[in-house]
């Protein structure tokens, strides 16, 4: 895999939380996403820099909604993933296991 | 019920600091959630963040001004150093003609070259208007280049 298309931990974490999303993802449910299952507090700017570089990368794409009065006449950015980034969280996973795999210390914590 | 107001100058900073380049989603973002309860402290908060990424955002963005303005420099340094060497007629004329020529260029061949970076949202037509951070860039590397050596 090319070096300009690897994952950081917080870009991973974006993606795969589009991913569970799907059609309505957009800043402040993908940062919820994130502090439900990751249990700390995310800043909308962290989160909306990391979709900028999987945006730069061609592994997520972005449109704009309908500007709404609540929001002060501003209007939503959706994201979705594409299938190079579906590609790049799939890569990213068979890393991760691969490293996982076979460490006695961790199949020691897990007991 | 009237909706709450975030913090005012929180939402002024970010609106010039924070958000340039057409991201004012994030800023639509961050009110849908103070109204939804989320305190003050926390606006603040993520007010200072965003406006910290996008600099640091911006600095990324603007490297060619910064490679631009390095170059510059350097030739100047050498066209400096060349009259200085060979003790040439008038050298402050050439010097000062160099400077005012080089950072005409560079600041031609920068705001030229603008059109072509990539916007943070291509969708939104307001992206690209100069807004006070665009201004202070501008004002910074006008004054950096016209630094006489």
């Amino acid at each position: 895999m090319p070096r300009h298309k690897s994952l950081g931990e917080f870009e991973l974490m974006v993606l795969l939380a589009l991913i569970r999303l799907g059609d309505d993802a957009y800043g402040v449910p993908i940062s919820r996403e994130i502090e439900q299952r990751s249990g700390r507090e995310v800043a909308l700017g962290s989160v909306y820099a990391a979709l900028d570089r999987l945006e730069d990368k061609d592994l997520v794409r972005s449109k704009l909604g309908d500007p709404t009065a609540s929001r002060g006449g501003r209007a939503k950015r959706y994201f979705r993933v594409t299938q190079q980034g579906l590609r790049a969280v799939r890569e990213a996973q068979r890393i991760l296991v691969s490293m996982w795999r076979g460490l006695p210390a961790l199949e020691g914590a897990r007991a | 019920m009237n909706p709450r107001k975030p913090p005012l100058l929180a939402t002024w900073l970010l609106e010039r600091l924070g958000i340039a380049n057409g991201n004012a989603p994030l800023a639509g973002d961050l009110l849908e959630e103070f109204q939804s309860g989320r305190s003050g402290a926390w606006y603040w908060r993520q007010t200072f963040v965003a406006i910290a990424t996008g600099m640091c955002r911006n600095v990324w963005v603007a490297r060619r001004y910064f490679g631009a303005f390095s170059i510059g420099y350097v030739v100047q340094a050498c066209i400096a150093f060349a009259f200085w060497s060979n003790s040439w007629p008038s050298p402050l004329h050439g010097i000062a003609f160099a400077t005012v020529a080089v950072a005409t260029a560079l600041l031609l061949l920068g705001f030229l070259s603008r059109p072509l970076w990539r916007p943070r949202d291509r969708k939104d037509p307001g992206s690209d208007l100069p807004n006070l951070e665009n201004f202070l860039e501008f004002a910074i590397f006008a004054v950096a280049a016209s630094d006489p050596i």
